[in-house]
């Protein structure tokens, strides 16, 4: 009996941060719930996902990234130069298929540019995609300027818009690559490495940890990752247009944090950056639905971010302080 | 006995579950020498800090020169006379060699509210002069030598009325010269009457120096001793606290067959490192700190670039580029700092043991968790690690069992050649023994093991062969049982200053010493040609450079309709709120934060600019209401991120969406139209410029001003070019870092209500992306964005330059829409720029 009693308490102690979030997630479902009566409808519940989903498969690499103690703010530009790339190709009379790939592509090349101009310059992170935050949006202003294409193939749609049974597609392929990420984060030497490398640097290369493949492939990955955001969305809108996901960066980062991941790299979370991602779409899509102002969504989206990170510090500080007690006890 | 300088009298510390000391008693008499010793976690740091002022004792008193006295900080010890030179020093990259000095004594000198950098320059020099050591007070701290950088100090300290003086370690990355150099120092100081304590492990320095000895064990003293009547012995098992046999367990055996070999291997072109291995041996690698041993054995694994040499195994001839190709051939190495080169501390002990041997336990690209586990546990057990389990921080063990773990690390990997880096260093005597021991079977195994130590007994008691180095070469090889001490110690010392002897006591030193006279010193600064050259090839000249290039270009091309004065003062208003915000990013970036919330706070101000202009009118009041509200924005991150010890991109992040929430809220979905004339005219009107220009211009003037001539200013970049050191001596950091926010708060309302005035109106959109301008234009501008570098001139300069980008593209007919390309390419080639100039001037020195 104490044995499983302990085994609980450990744990609940190992994910106390997941638990807490869980816990923010049906204060906020519960509340949203009370205000209006449509919440608790199946249809709606899936529905209010589809936004957030796009920001979900950034958020999913983006968590590696910062857990190496990266960052990228060009994944929404990122997201409409192939949006912009995949239309216009179309336009110019390339097949639909072929044209995605040449979006995904351009996405792809996105991201490598990122990991090699960070791991060859050796230049921080956060400057690296400021550039190419405005570098990227710029290709697609440049290549769009200010039109926008709208006649996509019938069977595109099905992507952004479609369902299988009562699930929308995108919810899917978001599941698909949830899982993609996280066995390759959980069950390959990558999450090791991506967490020695965030905690400390310079330990990893004396440790033989491949820290510039590494980050190379993180961060080509997420631009891919961008890029298959960049194909749902544009499937969603049945529009490429270069001022899709403005600000898109932010709420992907947004959501990381809320996870617990450490913006400062070294630990990381997959299951709470989707936690963070549920709490916020239950938080725009719910609030709108209770027909609160989507304004206020963005205020508690300020300030749920900034008292998640609050607690979360509080607790590694409380958590390091139970440790040194206990070790000087023994 | 006299009156002791300082008494420190039952002194007691605690930490969270830690008594870092316990009832301790020190007194210091003036004109003596006074060592300090014990071993690691013996409280000896701690008490520096409650010396220092850095830490505030819980129970005990503190009296200087008879009186009790309370210190509030590093700042109030030193102004009292108590000096601290730290172990590594506390060092400001950036910071000239008179900032130093002056944060290290008296604080700034300032003369009329501003920085006096004559005085300071002049107090420096001449507080140097009197150590005899010419160092330029221009020079910046990261070019000094570790000796240059102790002379700082010492002369810091000494420039006020220095009563005690603690020396943390001083000799550690010193030569012979500079040592004796010290000596002459401290007997000079000792014989002025100051009491001086010496903290040190090597206890034939704490013999040489010393009057007296107090040793600590585990936060209290555990003996003191007068040097001339006690003995090492004595000190030794005080320190340990109990007999200590002088014993190695070395077994000796006949060496096997070469498997490893050194072919004049190096990382420098002046070295030349050549020697065998074989199996089952010891070779221990003895020389001083710089000699070479800890670069060449980096170089072997990959880290360092090698210059020269090659390595040959027993089936081939190579160079790593990588530790993962040197573990593949099974060269492993153990690296000197556990801390910064072998430490995952945030890590489990599960991940730090297993991590350089994962892709040894993959089916395919899967890792085998339970295999992993299984060799984890087997390895550690047979280390006898001590810990609670797999999945504890590795920084919650002792520092023995770290090393343990971090061996075991290695020791999967089923090594050939193992080269250990001072395994020793800073674990106790106990896990000593038990690493010396396993050295032994190890090399019984038949593993290869190359030990570099700086501790003679050590390498003489496991070697079967040492290799002295010095100067990147091999300076002399013994075999076991053909050394004395000092023959290999001699061997060691580079032949010129042999003769410079470490004197019997410091005293008789001080009568050779040579004084430098200033002028002596002015040669030795750099020549005006060097300075100007520096001046033109700065990132604000550069930056004017293109500027003056690309405007004299869009001149020919627009026949002159460029220069009108209709265009040139549109350029200026377009980038004026730019300028105004990126002023005060410059202050934050500087001191090592970073604001992305500015286009929100923007649309905040604007907004409450805005209404309050259309209900009252005037320029003042809105003026009021718009910087007030940023202010308020401003103190808002900065106490969240200062206070609240969250992460500044955090923080903004969350105020970003949060103040973009309330603007949204407070528009209501509409814009604000039509402000009153006597509102506008504050953006619409002006004299010779429009007043936003001129606004702008004198917010710069005085922006540069406060970089370069206020304390607050100074200390911005103390405090962002090494946090953890401005700490250490007391600076204001978190004041200094708080109000850096607030300032960009405030300079974020004032563009705001430019802006509103300027166009009449405030829209929906308004500050979308105003973060990211102003960011690029203080990252253009040469700020470092990791903190402690940068002008408000350049990020000026560089705000300019991307505005005239976007005029030159309206000029050149080019679409908008090429804007932010330009801008991308932009910030790339300045950070690109920088990386190759950084890499120059590192090839230069």
């Amino acid at each position: 009996m104490s044995h499983i009693g302990g085994r609980i308490q450990h744990a609940i102690k190992a994910n106390a941060r997941e638990l807490i979030l869980l816990g923010v997630l049906i204060l906020v479902c519960v509340y949203v719930g009370s205000r209006s009566p449509f919440f608790w409808n199946m249809n709606n519940l899936l529905d209010m996902t589809r936004h957030n989903i796009e920001i979900g498969m950034v958020a999913l690499m983006m968590t590696l990234v910062i857990t190496t103690g990266g960052i990228d703010l060009s994944v929404g530009s990122n997201v409409a130069m192939t949006s912009i790339v995949t239309g216009f190709s179309y336009l110019a009379g390339v097949p639909m298929p072929l044209a995605i790939c040449a979006g995904l592509l351009a996405a792809t090349l996105g991201g490598l540019f990122n990991g090699i101009a960070i791991v060859a310059g050796r230049i921080p992170p956060l400057i690296v995609t400021l550039a190419t935050l405005a570098l990227f949006r710029g290709i697609a202003m440049a290549i769009g300027k200010a039109e926008r294409v709208s006649t996509f193939p019938d069977w595109f749609a099905v992507i952004g818009q479609g369902y299988i049974g009562p699930v929308p597609v995108q919810l899917i392929l978001f599941i698909f690559l949830a899982i993609i990420v996280a066995v390759v984060a959980r069950l390959t030497p990558v999450g090791a490495f991506t967490d020695a490398v965030g905690a400390n640097p310079i330990a990893a290369r004396f440790a033989a940890v491949p820290t510039p493949l590494l980050l190379v492939g993180l961060y080509t990955a997420t631009g891919l990752m961008a890029g298959i955001a960049g194909v749902v969305v544009t499937s969603r809108y049945a529009t490429a247009k270069p001022d899709v996901a403005l600000g898109f960066e932010l709420e992907a980062i947004a959501a990381v944090v809320l996870g617990g991941t450490r913006i400062t790299g070294g630990w990381g979370s997959l299951s709470g950056t989707i936690l963070g991602l549920l709490i916020l779409a239950v938080l725009r899509y719910g609030l709108q639905l209770a027909l609160v102002p989507t304004v206020w969504g963005t205020i508690l989206t300020g300030i749920i971010l900034i008292a998640t990170a609050a607690l979360n510090e509080w607790l590694a500080v409380l958590h390091e302080h139970l440790q040194k007690r206990s070790m000087t006890t023994t | 006995m006299k009156q002791p300088v300082l008494e420190l009298r039952n002194i007691s510390k605690f930490f969270p579950g830690v008594r870092a000391l316990s009832g301790v008693s020190i007194d210091i008499q003036p004109g003596e020498i006074h060592a300090l010793v014990g071993e690691n976690g013996a409280g000896k740091s701690t008490l520096l800090g409650v010396a220092s002022g850095r830490l505030r004792p819980d129970q005990g008193e503190i009296r200087l020169q008879g009186q009790s006295i309370t210190l509030s900080g590093p700042e109030d010890g030193r102004r009292r006379g108590i000096a601290v030179i730290h172990q590594e020093a506390e060092l400001f990259p950036d910071l000239s060699v008179a900032e130093w000095t002056a944060h290290l004594s008296t604080g700034l000198p300032m003369r009329w509210g501003i920085v006096d950098w004559q005085t300071m320059r002049s107090a420096s020099s001449t507080a140097i002069a009197t150590l005899g050591e010419p160092i330029p007070p221009d020079r910046l701290c990261k070019d000094l030598s570790a000796a240059e950088r102790q002379v700082v100090e010492i002369a810091a300290a000494h420039g006020q009325t220095l009563s005690a003086l603690f020396l943390d370690e001083p000799t550690t990355s010193l030569t012979r010269k500079e040592v004796s150099r010290l000596y002459e120092l401290l007997a000079d100081l000792k014989a002025k009457g100051v009491g001086i304590v010496y903290v040190s492990h090597k206890l034939s320095e704490v013999f040489d120096l010393s009057d007296r000895i107090t040793v600590l064990r585990d936060g209290e003293v555990a003996s003191q001793l007068i040097t001339a009547e006690t003995t090492e012995d004595e000190v030794v098992s005080a320190m340990v606290g109990r007999q200590v046999e002088h014993f190695f367990p070395k077994t000796e055996r006949p060496p096997g067959e070469t498997v490893f070999a050194s072919q004049g291997l190096s990382d420098r072109e002046d070295g030349d490192l050549s020697f065998e291995l074989r199996a089952g041996e010891v070779l221990g690698l003895y020389g001083l700190v710089g000699a070479g041993r800890s670069e060449w054995a980096q170089t072997a694994i990959g880290i360092r670039k090698a210059a020269k040499g090659i390595i040959r195994l027993s089936d081939q001839e190579t160079r790593f580029n990588t530790a993962a190709e040197a573990l593949r051939s099974g060269v492993v190495y153990l690296p000197e700092d556990r801390h910064v080169m072998g430490l995952f501390g945030s890590l489990s002990v599960g991940c730090n043991t297993s991590i350089a041997t994962l892709r040894d336990h993959c089916l395919g690209p899967f890792l085998k968790h339970r295999e992993v586990n299984d060799t984890v546990i087997t390895g550690l057990q047979k280390l006898e690690t001590k810990m609670a389990s797999l999945d504890v921080p590795i920084s919650t063990l002792s520092g023995g069992n770290q090393q343990k773990v971090i061996l075991t690390r290695w020791l999967l990997a089923e090594p050939r050649v193992l080269i250990l880096d001072e395994p020793t260093r800073g674990i106790d005597v106990g896990a000593k023994a038990e690493v010396h021991r396993l050295i032994d079977e190890l090399a019984g195994n038949g593993l290869a093991v190359i030990l570099i130590s700086s501790e003679l007994p050590e390498v003489m008691g496991m070697s079967d062969r040492i290799l002295v180095i010095r100067n990147g070469r091999v300076s002399k090889e013994f075999q076991r049982g053909q050394w004395t001490e000092d023959a290999i110690v001699s061997a060691a010392f580079p032949a010129e200053t042999n003769e410079a002897q470490i004197p019997e006591k410091a005293e008789q030193y001080s009568e050779e010493r040579g004084s430098a006279t200033p002028q002596e010193n002015r040669k030795k600064q750099p020549s005006t040609v060097s300075a100007i050259s520096k001046f033109l090839l700065s990132r604000e000249m550069l930056i004017a450079g293109v500027l003056f290039v690309l405007a004299a270009i869009l001149t020919v091309y627009s026949h002159g309709r460029f220069l009108s004065w209709t265009n040139l003062s549109d350029i200026l208003l377009n980038v004026t709120p730019v300028i105004l915000a990126a002023v005060g990013m410059t202050y934050v970036i500087v001191a090592g934060g970073i604001d992305i919330s500015a286009g929100s706070l923007l649309a905040i101000c604007a907004c409450l600019a805005g209404f309050t202009a259309k209900e009252y009118g005037g320029i003042w009041l809105p003026l009021l209401v718009g910087i007030g509200a940023g202010l308020v924005g401003g103190a808002m991150n900065g106490l969240l991120s200062i206070a609240g010890r969250l992460h500044p991109i955090l923080v903004t992040l969350g105020t970003m969406s949060l103040f973009r929430g309330i603007f949204l809220k407070l528009m209501g979905g509409k814009w604000i139209h039509g402000l009153p004339e006597s509102f506008t005219s504050l953006g619409q009107g002006g004299w010779i410029f429009p007043y936003p220009v001129w606004i702008m211009l004198s917010v710069t003037a005085i922006g540069i001003l406060v970089a370069g001539w206020t304390r607050w200013g100074r200390i911005l970049y103390a405090v962002g070019g090494n946090p953890h050191a401005a700490e250490t001596i007391g600076l204001p950091s978190k004041r200094v870092q708080f109000m850096s926010f607030v300032v960009l708060g405030g300079l974020v309302g004032l563009a705001a209500v430019i802006q509103d005035a300027r166009y009449g109106q405030v829209q929906g959109n308004t500050g979308r992306g105003f973060e990211l301008q102003v960011i690029a234009a203080v990252v253009v501008g040469g700020t470092n964005i990791m903190g402690g570098s940068g002008t408000v001139l350049g990020t000026a300069l560089a705000a300019l330059l991307l505005g005239l980008t976007s005029n030159a593209m309206v000029f050149m007919e080019i679409s908008t829409f090429y804007d932010k390309i330009v801008v991308g390419f932009l910030i790339l080639a300045a950070v690109i720029g920088d990386g190759l100039m950084r890499r120059r001037e590192m090839v230069q020195s």
